[in-house]
């Protein structure tokens, strides 16, 4: 009997086996499939990639995203004269649109704390930037949305690889975020032989950074009408007073503080600095002034700062820089069209000032006049997939 | 490093399996003993190399007193000893608490002052504690150190338990297992995949909505009445499947390396009564309670009201022991108290007057158990007592009733429903599904622990055949994609 049990348990053994081995050979697809798509590269292998100017690749992750880490890196290579920081909502700001070298190190700030990591980066360059144009959100300011706390460093991120990786495939397909057809390309190696992308996003949705820091997003189009619920969602959020849209009368003054501090530093190493608010698509804007009883910190940022005689471009009304709903790319993130008209106020303003355009001014308004009412400009090395009306409120594109 | 942590599951672990029963399998079974020393020594260090001398020290003291003990029975010997642990356990875990309480009680000129607390400190504290008594009262000898090293220091139960008497084990390390490798290695393995699902799957799932009513409360958030209460039931059955799924990891390492644990987890929330939930849950802590602190304060010896002042201080220690704070100390105090009124209530239950009323609690005893378990875990998931009475106040109805999502003060983030299905299946496994020690028989320790199953149970049962092989073979899949993708929670009872 003993050896009995024991050979009966010894098969439940081998069946074990038998059963697990599929999963590892799952895995080790999963880790060719990562692998190929460029979601497993370091940072100084993308940089290398990247940055070669022989291709134009855009880096789009779905796994490990440390924007910072990644856009310090670049600066470093690059050392541009001009440098854009901020949140997303600065992110279609492109070199193409300037006259002198340009990097977009936005996508790195959300709040004041991150903001201090970002202009102590800059400053610890070696080459500093002539110009920096900080796109600042007023929900920085907002003491009820972020409570002001003591700045701490950023912590380093302890991995690049984390063991959850070799599933995330798995999720995806589940959740058709790709298809197996995608899959096995992927793992052969031949996803996208017309483009050049390292990550799945850019891979899969021609989305991500561009080599100059700015990002490309994704156009959609097999979007169907309606399935974009709700445009301008965030009308609803000022409407109630939540989350980002927390009302507020006044900017905290510890946050203004700290944020002037940052100017200064900057200032102090010779750096001419641009304080941008970045364009709402018009409804938003609409709700924001129509609400402005609640939302008293908008008026009061802009009194702070024109005291504190500091160069700054309004835009939160996209009727300042003649841009439209069509122009953006949901209520928050304006397009390219949109930021390059942006850029072509603030040269209006510093010419005004008797201080030189950043932008080439005749180029960029003949291209605003060509692409005016889309959200991008076209640009085959990242898609020939031509824009619709992804946001469903009828434009002609 | 944690028993569902990548890096144990798929690193240590399969290192040292592999190593000891190549080692056992060529017959060099104390190569092997060495092996798991070895093992267990870098599974405590990983977490504070510094720690593991801290560990180390704590044995040698203990060793050098059990030897004093085995060539003279001295109780100055044992009390020296017991005191030496006591103040070891005292410094790393209660001193911060105490210099607390004392500021508290306007001593300001004390600064604060905490430590950082060992892992498993409480655990490999009370092990060695129950092993002086035992050698004191002759009931076991060890005059080997590496064997005594081996069993303070076993991996599978250094951090949480169950704590095992030295004579359980003592003999288990000793034995060679020929011959039963592979159906240990079935069962262990079994088992252990059992515990991971349970709180992989089940606990960390439920935790985190129980996590966002106390967080909430805990930021001035009060709960209304039904948010609440969910919170808390949700907690009550986090810590369920989370306590019993390493107590199943833990009995299962050990079985895949050829020792078998004491069983420290029973369906304690289908308990009658407070006694019966502490004989059901955490098993060897009360035991060890019962054991080396009811039975030596003089247990039921010396009249009725020496026997409940026993009672309640016991669990009033025993709730100490879970963590140095008031809410450890109110929860100890909240499951003494019942116990004291469940001993008075089964004296006077059988008075005639009093039989009405026994007939309806009798008939709801296990629900009512369960409430005033899960009233008391209040107290101790709670990070203070402040938020604690926060929630009591919620749970009576004191910051208003919500009885649906519309309502709930957590509209956007408390997926209401989704957590009431979770309540309603959990009910289910909790109060009707077999245990793991029903389910896989092999983990009882003898047969006086089997229970009348019924047919279909005894159908279910498990066996080392394909089907069950192809079954756990899926849940270890679902569990460890699950492991992979969801966010990093510790096991509950680390902290303690």
């Amino acid at each position: 009997m003993p050896s009995s049990t024991s050979n009966s348990e010894r098969r439940y053994l081998q069946w074990f086996v038998v059963f697990t081995a599929p999963l590892f050979v799952l895995l080790c697809l999963n880790y060719f499939f990562l692998r190929n798509a460029g979601e497993l590269m370091t940072i100084p292998d993308i940089l290398a990639r990247q940055q070669d100017p022989k291709t134009f690749c855009l880096y789009g992750t779905a796994l490990y995203g440390d924007t910072y880490r990644y856009k310090l890196d670049t600066l470093m290579l690059r050392r541009p004269e001009v440098i854009a920081i901020g949140s997303s909502r600065m992110l279609t700001l492109r070199e193409r649109f300037f006259s002198q070298s340009f990097y977009n190190l936005s996508n790195t700030v959300s709040n004041l704390h991150e903001g201090r990591d970002v202009v102590e980066g800059i400053l610890a360059q070696a080459v500093k930037p002539t110009t920096v144009i900080f796109g600042i959100d007023f929900w920085w300011f907002n003491g009820a949305y972020i409570p002001p706390t003591p700045y701490s460093h950023r912590p380093e991120p302890l991995h690049q690889f984390e063991g959850y990786f070799l599933f995330e495939p798995f999720a995806w397909l589940r959740e058709g975020k790709i298809t197996p057809k995608d899959y096995i390309q992927t793992i052969i190696g031949k996803a996208s032989p017309d483009f050049c992308s390292i990550g799945i996003q850019a891979l899969k949705r021609r989305t991500g950074f561009a080599p100059d820091g700015s990002q490309y997003p994704f156009i959609d189009p097999d979007l169907q009408p309606g399935l974009v619920e709700q445009p301008f969602g965030e009308i609803d959020q000022i409407r109630t007073g939540v989350d980002r849209y927390t009302y507020a009368d006044r900017a905290d003054p510890r946050h203004l503080e700290e944020f002037f501090g940052l100017i200064d530093q900057l200032r102090s190493a010779g750096i001419d600095v641009i304080v941008l608010l970045p364009p709402f698509a018009q409804p938003i804007a609409d709700a924001l002034t129509e609400e402005k009883g609640h939302f008293g910190i908008l008026e009061d940022i802009r009194k702070e700062l024109r005291k504190k005689d500091v160069f700054f471009f309004d835009a939160t009304d996209p009727k300042t820089i003649g841009s439209s709903d069509c122009e953006f790319q949901d209520g928050v993130h304006p397009g390219d069209v949109a930021m390059a008209r942006v850029l072509l106020a603030i040269d209006q303003s510093r010419r005004r000032d008797g201080q030189p355009p950043l932008s080439d001014t005749a180029g960029l308004q003949a291209t605003v006049a060509r692409y005016a009412g889309r959200a991008m400009i076209p640009d085959p090395r990242v898609t020939t997939v031509r824009e619709g009306d992804f946001l469903h409120i009828g434009c002609l594109k | 490093m944690a028993f569902d942590s990548p890096l144990f599951l798929f690193g240590f672990l399969p290192v040292v399996l592999l190593t000891v029963l190549f080692l056992q399998y060529t017959g060099r079974w104390r190569m092997a003993t060495f092996a798991i020393v070895a093992a267990s020594m870098a599974f405590y260090g990983w977490w504070k190399p510094a720690y593991l001398l801290l560990l180390l020290g704590s044995i040698v003291f203990n060793y050098l007193c059990a030897l004093a003990l085995i060539r003279r029975r001295s109780r100055l010997t044992l009390a020296y000893a017991i005191a030496g642990n006591v103040l070891l356990l005292g410094y790393f875990k209660y001193l911060g608490f105490f210099t607390d309480t004392l500021r508290m009680l306007g001593m300001h000129g004390i600064p604060h002052l905490s430590v950082l607390l060992p892992l498993g400190i409480s655990f490999f504290t009370f092990t060695q504690i129950a092993f002086l008594i035992d050698t004191y009262h002759g009931d076991t000898r060890e005059r080997n150190f590496f064997q005594y090293l081996l069993f303070v220091s076993f991996f599978p139960n250094l951090l949480a338990g169950p704590i095992a008497r030295h004579a359980e084990l003592a003999s288990q390390f000793a034995a060679q297992r020929r011959g039963r490798i592979a159906k240990d290695l079935a069962v262990g393995l079994t088992v252990l995949i059992i515990g991971l699902a349970k709180k992989v799957l089940i606990a960390d799932t439920i935790g985190a909505y129980a996590d966002l009513v106390f967080n909430g409360a805990a930021q001035g958030l009060p709960p209304l009445f039904a948010d609440a209460w969910m919170g808390a039931l949700a907690y009550s059955f986090q810590l369920y499947f989370d306590f019993s799924g390493y107590s199943d990891m833990a009995i299962g390492i050990a079985r895949m390396l050829g020792i078998q644990l004491p069983l420290n987890f029973n369906a304690p929330y289908r308990s009658s009564s407070i006694r019966e939930f502490w004989r059901r849950w955490h098993i060897t802590l009360s035991r060890f309670l019962m054991t080396y602190l009811y039975i030596p304060l003089g247990g039921s010896r010396r009249g009725e009201i020496r026997t409940l002042i026993n009672l309640f201080l016991t669990m009033l220690i025993g709730g100490l022991w879970h963590g140095a704070g008031w809410t450890f100390v109110l929860w100890g105090a909240w499951h003494g108290g019942f116990l004291v009124l469940h001993r008075i209530w089964l004296k006077i239950a059988d008075v005639p007057l009093l039989r009405i009323v026994a007939v309806p609690i009798r008939l709801f005893a296990v629900p009512l158990t369960f409430l005033l378990v899960t009233v008391g875990w209040v107290l101790f998931r709670a990070e203070n007592v402040a938020v604690a009475w926060t929630l009591f106040q919620s749970m009576a109805g004191l910051h208003g009733f919500a009885f649906s999502a519309e309502a709930s003060l957590l509209p956007s983030a408390f997926a209401w429903k989704r957590c009431l299905e979770l309540l309603v299946a959990l009910s289910a496994i909790v109060w009707f599904a077999p245990t793991t020690q029903t389910f896989v028989k092999e983990i009882l320790p003898d047969e006086a622990h089997r229970e009348k199953l019924d047919p279909l149970t005894l159908r279910l049962m498990w066996k080392p055949h394909a089907l069950y092989a192809l079954a756990f073979t899926a849940l270890a899949l679902v569990s460890v994609t699950n492991l992979f993708l969801a966010q990093d929670r510790a096991f509950i009872y680390f902290q303690f």
